[in-house]
């Protein structure tokens, strides 16, 4: 407050009300005047503009009549045209000449307007002329001849009347054919009227006001204007705007001076027949009468607003006056109440709104006045609490607190006796502590013990916790319920008794009391006590949750420590249960393995066991052979030949033996088309027993050139010699056949022996070889050779470089995924075996690689089930059939050796695509010295044993 | 403080120059001098006479016809401007091969102003009402339809918008009857409302809207904001009669009405002259003639007009341009043949006959020689009394003719009765030459053409009153009724005009025009040659 009179302006009244009233005398001065002027500038236009308007409003008006005037007249000349050329007599005077025409003229004139008549005769030769009227200076020189347009317009049966100019006059002329029954043509006749003077002083005669017409061509018009005298004046130019844009459309208004006068002239244009503009027609209304009104407008207006402004400065300054003057007293006002002096009156009389203003200003000095007193003893208080306060924070322990809390309260309340008792969990008070303390004379009585007097109040305190409101007794020996329990205790004095809250629970009850003899406790004091009360439950809350805290922290020590004992047991049980775990899925993929084995296994035999039944079979016809051979050669040597001959034909018959057995069995069919050719050579050739000849020969497949050259060997020998040796060729080429069959079957079960081996690569099985992918493949293919009956294995294998692998791991996935495929197609169907280079990889970082894909065209995967394929234990096959390990084998071999393995599937196109990465040393061409490099996998025995989660990932 | 006072100043100063320009614009306007300060957008036709009915089927008076047209909609409408057919109420229109079931599909969206819905149902009601006596809302004083409609069979619908009307031959001109206002659409709802009175109480769907008739003075219509071809322009539209003519042009000079229909033609030139005042002149599309009767005698006297030779004499003879120039007081063009130039098909034949009394003197002379012509001979020759929309003034035109027939070498006797019995005459055969004319209905050729089809020359009745009978015109007009092809038409009537022009039946006279004058600030003004006016696009500006 002392701040806000150090900034008060330190303007003097004077200046202030001067300014006040300037403003306040502008104010209203604008306000009477902005509307004044406004509503006289609008005044003016409006009377302005009206007047201005109304003239020229009436000229147009008069201009449209005089218009109508005119051609009324000139529509009546063309009417007494028409009524000269039909009345009957014309036609006949024409035809009777001359004289009867000008005496027909004679005769009409009183009918028609003054006027030039002109009558010609059919072939447009005028015939007679007649001027109606006595001034024959007005039409001289209007004649038409009989070429001119008006008179053939006439002669073509057509009536016109037109507008037409001779030399700068403007003439009316009507035109009229003159026929007669039977509208044959016998004249015309012409009716010619100047637009003079004369001609406009008849329209200004009937329009009464002066009237002006020039032709087209004419720099003056002609008009009705005269002078004083009577005297007509000179013609009037017409303005140049007039000339150049008349007969554009609208009438034009002009002000112009004629005759020393101002005149409004409208003019518009005059055209003939063909709306060409021949002429311009004006008409000129006097602009005095609108002159006159406008100045006496602006006169009035002059002195209306002088008076205005007079009336309005008047007001204004008294208005001021009678509003600055108690405005000012109330502004000294405002400045000593700004400057603290609260005990300023201000004197202001009038029932007005300053009046009240003014006791408004009274009544808020009063207020403030108060106010300032109740701030100063809440201050005061303000201060108690805070000390109180501070000194129950000081300490922690429940038991400090307590005798902190009754020793301020005594202090602060002036007490001499101050308990506190504290609530218990059920809801019980005991005392915590009691202070007495010398308050000037006073002590408490029989200088009791302050505890002792404090126990005695315990009724009081139960009653303040059951309530929950505090309890102030002024005089303790005057209240009529309690003061027996206080006399027992002695209190004779003020007391007060409030309840300790504490999150809506009673946590206690403070007690404080004042002898007799002191100021006894007012409602402030209460007040005070209650909020003091809250603080002091505050602090004994804390202080209880201190001790809580402590033995709270104790406690759970304690657990810990044994919590860390139950945990190691449980530890060490989970260690065992891993390590059954572990080995139980060792054992599963050992099974599995064991599984592959037993197929593998089963294959073989079956694959061993053709080929051995086949040698068994060829070593025991063979046996039957032999013996059939042995008697051919007894044959053979029984029979009369020279040893030389023999031995050439036994030669003979072995090469061709092997040969034939070395050829497809022929057909039956073959056989006996064979038969008759034969047959027929060996008869040619005098062979005996031909036909017996000829069916051993063809049952072995003798092609007749071979028969050629038996026929040479045998043909001159001993009769029964063909037949032995033939008989001898087909047990050769039985022996032969015999042991290609066993050299066969034993070629294939070395190539089942060779594939095993290669598939197992025991020698190797635990090292990272170079390898070739097809040849795995191929060995495979060859192993599992029984399961793919029926099924057509296509191969579209790329150009693969070698690749670093383990190889029998590998097998184990083509096997796997071809059994897959196997089992997918269900006895037939196509496997597609692809091969190709890819890289992977993400941009930058990409990868080279060889990706095998395993494609079947069986029914596909089904789409829900697509996702789990990889898992182990996942199977859809029937119980007993598979393991559900197999593609999780896959995959962890996959894995091993940093590749990827996916599946697509679709009903018909099943692909599964094993991409492996190529690294550098194993993509380089030539011989590969193997090393292990940093990227080296761990050696797969080692990681399948200790880490069996790698098969679940 | 201060600052807000200026704003309140500058605020009272704007105010005063709106109040100040509201005052001075709201002052009469300098530039109109007419009496009265009428509505611009309100326009006043002031014409002879009040309507008879606004109930289409009930009338065939011009007046009629000219509001009805504004009120209501046609299913076919002349090409502003035109005789052209082109969609009205029906978006197209189609016959079947046998030329007689017409299809008409109907425009959709259209409400009767009313509100009810125009559709299918509203035209067969509109139509059916006049062709079916039995009929609830039939009247025996429907006019047009017995005339023209007679030959329809039956009105159909097909569905809510199409419609199928059966005529008892085929007949091209039908869709352009179509367009008459007889066939106005009248909404079938008010015809059940007021009943006798729906004259009175006129619905359709057209540009304007009926909105008072003060009987034998105005019609008002107010402008039909939701007109399907475009609201029109005007907000108003009021017939006012006057009946002088004189005072009509004075009406109009005043500013007090914007047009003035039927100027007199001796007041063509004050309009002419008058230089806010403009002359619309149209085609009355009409033909005034003098037809010669063909039809054989059994008398025994001499038929100079069956030799086409004298006809030819007769045609020479006649001095059309002063008939026009006096008797239609130059309200007129001379015609040189039965169609006005301005209707479509319109054909200038190679046989023109003009003025050349010489050449018909000598070829009379030859026809006397040849015993067919008998200079002796007094033939009739038949005229009205009374003025006739074609022939102002019969009586002096059969002057006229006579006196050229004379100056020939033909004598002729004039008969000249009331129009019903010199109808009747015609109708007999009782003349041997006769001044008539014909107004074209429907803007189709075959309107005119057909007065010279031998089919229409049956005593009594006949329309043919040359009793003209060539089969080759017969031939052509009946196969030109029969197809839709228009350049076929007009191919066709091209060589029926030839034909007639070389036949010389009848001296088409005339073909009389119409003058309308109008104040110089309507503007938009459409007349159709065939006689209507659209006030759709007229609008009053200054310019």
């Amino acid at each position: 407050m002392a701040d806000g009179t150090g900034r008060m302006p330190r303007t003097g009244w004077l200046g202030l009300r001067l300014r006040l009233r300037a403003k306040l005398t502008l104010v209203l001065v604008m306000a009477a005047l902005v509307p004044m002027a406004v509503v006289a500038a609008i005044a003016v236009g409006v009377v302005l503009g009206t007047l201005d308007r109304g003239l020229r409003s009436e000229t147009e008006r008069q201009l449209g009549v005089g218009l109508n005037l005119v051609l009324r007249t000139v529509e009546r000349l063309g009417d007494d045209a028409v009524r000269l050329s039909t009345t009957g007599d014309a036609s006949r005077a024409l035809s009777e000449g001359r004289v009867a025409v000008v005496e027909f003229l004679a005769r009409q004139a009183p009918q028609l307007p003054s006027s030039l008549v002109q009558i010609t005769d059919a072939a447009g030769q005028p015939v007679a002329d007649l001027v109606v009227g006595d001034d024959q200076a007005r039409f001289a020189g209007l004649a038409l001849d009989g070429s001119s347009d008006e008179v053939r317009v006439g002669q073509r049966w057509g009536r016109r009347v037109t507008f037409d100019v001779v030399g700068d006059r403007l003439v009316v002329r009507a035109v009229a054919p003159i026929v007669d029954a039977s509208l044959a043509l016998q004249g015309v006749v012409v009716l010619s009227v100047p637009l003079d003077g004369d001609f406009v002083d008849g329209i200004r005669g009937a329009l009464g006001t002066d009237v002006l017409v020039a032709a087209r061509t004419a720099p003056s018009a002609r008009s009705t204007f005269r002078d004083a005298t009577g005297a007509r004046l000179p013609d009037v130019p017409v303005p140049t705007r007039v000339a150049t844009r008349i007969g554009l459309g609208r009438p034009i208004t002009t002000t112009q001076s004629i005759g020393g006068r101002e005149y409004a002239v409208a003019w518009t244009a005059l055209v003939d027949h063909e709306g060409r503009t021949v002429g311009v027609y004006g008409v000129a209304v006097d602009r005095r009468p609108v002159s006159r009104a406008q100045r006496v407008a602006f006169r009035s207006l002059g002195v209306g607003a002088a008076l205005a402004l007079a009336f309005a400065l008047l007001l204004a300054a008294m208005l001021s006056r009678r509003l600055g003057r108690p405005i000012g007293r109330l502004h000294r006002g405002a400045v000593a109440i700004a400057r603290g002096d609260l005990d300023h009156r201000i004197e202001v009389s009038g029932g007005d709104e300053i009046g009240e203003l003014a006791e408004a200003f009274r009544h808020m000095t009063t207020a403030l006045k108060e106010n300032q007193q109740r701030l100063a003893a809440r201050m005061r208080e303000i201060v108690a609490l805070h000390d109180a306060g501070r000194a129950m924070s000081s300490v922690i322990e429940l038991g400090q607190v307590t005798r902190k809390v009754v020793d301020t309260v005594a202090r602060t309340f002036d007490g001499y006796l101050c308990a506190l008792w504290l609530a218990g969990g059920d809801g019980d008070l005991s005392l915590a502590a009691s202070r007495a303390r010398r308050t000037g004379r006073a002590t408490l009585p029989d200088g009791a013990e302050a505890g002792e007097v404090a126990s005695r109040l315990h009724a009081l305190a139960r009653e303040v916790a059951d309530t929950r409101a505090h309890l102030r007794i002024v005089r303790a020996a005057e209240d009529p319920r309690r003061g027996d329990v206080l006399r027992g205790a002695g209190i004779d004095g003020s007391v007060i008794v409030a309840p300790l809250e504490r999150k809506g629970a009673i946590a206690g009850v403070l007690v404080v009391a004042r002898p007799a003899g002191e100021r006894p406790f007012s409602e402030a004091d209460a007040n005070l006590l209650a909020t003091f009360a809250d603080q002091a439950a505050a602090a004994i809350e804390n202080a209880r949750l201190y001790a809580q805290v402590v033995g709270a922290s104790e406690e759970l020590e304690r657990k810990v420590q044994l919590r860390t004992s139950e945990l190691t047991q449980i530890n060490l049980a989970l260690g065992k249960t891993l390590a059954d775990l572990k080995e139980t899925q060792a054992q599963l993929i050992l099974s599995e393995r064991l599984a592959g084995l037993g197929l593998l296994v089963a294959g073989v035999a079956h694959e061993i066991n053709s080929p051995s039944a086949a040698v068994r079979g060829s070593v025991e016809a063979m046996g039957e052979v032999v013996l059939r051979l042995t008697r051919h050669l007894d044959a053979l040597a029984a029979l009369e030949l020279p040893e030389a001959r023999r031995a050439a034909l036994l030669a003979w018959i072995e090469a061709a033996g092997r040969g034939l057995a070395a050829q497809r069995l022929p057909t039956g069919m073959a056989v006996r088309r064979s038969q008759r050719d034969l047959r027929a050579r060996l008869e040619a050739a005098s062979i005996a027993s031909p036909l017996e000849v000829a069916r051993e020969l063809a049952e072995i497949g003798v092609t007749p050139e071979l028969a050629d050259e038996l026929i040479a060997q045998v043909g001159d020998g001993p009769a029964a010699l063909p037949l032995v040796a033939a008989g001898y060729l087909s047990e050769h080429v039985h022996l032969h056949r015999n042991v290609l069959t066993i050299h066969n079957a034993i070629g294939r079960i070395q190539r089942i022996v060779g594939a095993l081996k290669t598939y197992s690569h025991l020698d190797q099985s635990a090292a990272l070889v170079e390898s070739d992918l097809h040849e795995g493949i191929e060995t495979t293919l060859v192993i599992l050779d029984y399961v793919l009956r029926g099924i057509t294995v296509s191969r579209s294998y790329g150009e693969l470089p070698r690749v670093r692998i383990f190889v029998d791991e590998l097998n184990q996935v083509w096997t796997n995924l071809i059994q897959n495929a196997v089992q997918a197609l269900q006895g037939h169907g196509t496997i597609t075996i692809e091969t190709a280079v890819e890289a992977r990889g993400n941009g930058a970082t990409t990868q080279p690689g060889v990706v095998v894909r395993i494609i079947d065209d069986g029914p596909g995967i089904p789409p829900e089930v697509e996702g789990r394929i990889f898992e182990p234990f996942f199977t859809t096959k029937a119980k007993g059939e598979g393991t559900g390990l197999g593609l999780g084998i896959v995959r962890r071999i996959v894995d091993k050796h940093r590749g990827e393995v996916s599946c697509e599937s679709r009903p018909g196109r099943t692909c599964f695509s094993v991409w492996l990465p190529v690294t550098a040393s194993a993509a380089a061409p030539g011989p590969e010295v193997a090393a292990g490099g940093p990227e080296e996998p761990a050696a797969p025995a080692a990681a399948a044993a200790d880490d069996p989660g790698e098969v679940a990932s | 403080m201060f600052r807000r006072l200026v704003l309140a100043v500058a605020c009272a100063g704007l105010l005063g120059c709106d109040v100040a320009d509201v005052a001075l614009g709201r002052s009469a306007p300098s530039d109109d001098h007419r009496i009265g300060n009428r509505d611009p957008g309100t326009l006043v036709i002031g014409r002879a006479t009040d309507a008879i009915s606004l109930d289409p089927a009930r009338v065939t008076d011009n007046e009629s016809a000219e509001v009805s047209f504004q009120i209501y909609d046609t299913l076919v409408q002349w090409e502003p401007g035109t005789a052209t057919p082109a969609p009205g109420l029906a978006t197209s229109w189609s016959v079947d091969p046998s030329g007689v079931v017409w299809t008409f599909a109907l425009r959709r969206g259209v409400s009767f102003h009313d509100g009810t819905p125009f559709d299918a149902d509203a035209v067969v009601f509109s139509l059916e009402r006049q062709r079916d006596p039995g009929h609830p809302f039939h009247r025996p004083d429907f006019q047009y339809w017995p005339n023209i409609y007679r030959d329809v069979v039956k009105v159909e619908k097909v569905d809510a918008y199409t419609v199928q009307i059966t005529i008892d031959r085929p007949y091209a001109p039908f869709a352009a009857n179509m367009a008459m206002f007889p066939v106005s659409i009248v909404s079938p709802s008010a015809v059940a409302q007021w009943g006798d009175d729906y004259g009175e109480h006129p619905v359709g769907t057209g540009p304007f809207v009926f909105e008072r008739w003060d009987r034998g003075g105005r019609v008002v219509l107010r402008r039909n904001a939701s007109y399907w071809g475009g609201a029109p322009e005007l907000d108003r539209l009021v017939f006012e009669v006057i009946e002088d003519p004189r005072q009509r042009l004075v009406a109009l000079e005043s500013g007090a009405i914007d047009i003035a229909s039927a100027v007199l033609p001796e007041e063509l030139q004050f309009v002419d002259l008058h230089p806010g005042l403009v002359l619309h002149e149209t085609a009355a599309n009409n033909v005034a003639y003098l037809a010669m009767n063909l039809r054989p005698r059994d008398d025994g006297k001499l038929q100079p007009l069956r030799d086409v030779e004298v006809r030819h004499a007769i045609s020479y003879a006649i001095n059309k341009e002063p008939i026009v120039q006096l008797a239609f007081q130059g309200l007129a063009i001379p015609a040189d043949g039965p169609l006005p130039p301005s209707q479509w098909g319109y054909h200038k034949p190679r046989a023109l006959y003009d003025y050349d009394p010489g050449r018909a003197r000598a070829l009379l002379a030859d026809a006397a020689a040849r015993g067919v012509f008998d200079p002796a001979q007094e033939l009739t020759l038949y005229a009205p009394s009374a003025p006739r929309p074609y022939l102002p003034s019969p009586e002096r035109v059969a002057r006229a003719v006579q006196a050229n027939l004379a100056d020939v070498g033909i004598r002729t006797r004039l008969v000249i009765q009331p129009f019903a019995d010199h109808l009747k005459s015609l109708r007999n055969a009782e003349h041997d030459l006769c001044l008539l004319g014909w107004v074209g209905d429907n803007g189709d050729p075959d309107n005119f053409l057909q007065q010279l089809d031998p089919d229409n020359t049956i005593l009594g009745s006949a329309v043919n009153n040359a009793f003209y009978s060539d089969g080759e015109v017969r031939g052509l007009l009946s196969r030109a009724r029969e197809t839709d092809d228009r350049l076929e038409r007009e191919r066709l009537y091209a060589r029926v005009q030839e034909r007639i022009a070389e036949d010389a039946p009848w001296v088409p006279l005339a073909h009389s025009q119409v003058a309308l004058a109008a104040r110089d600030d309507v503007t938009g003004l459409i007349l159709n040659p065939t006689g209507q006016v659209l006030y759709r696009s007229v609008r009053r500006v200054r310019e």
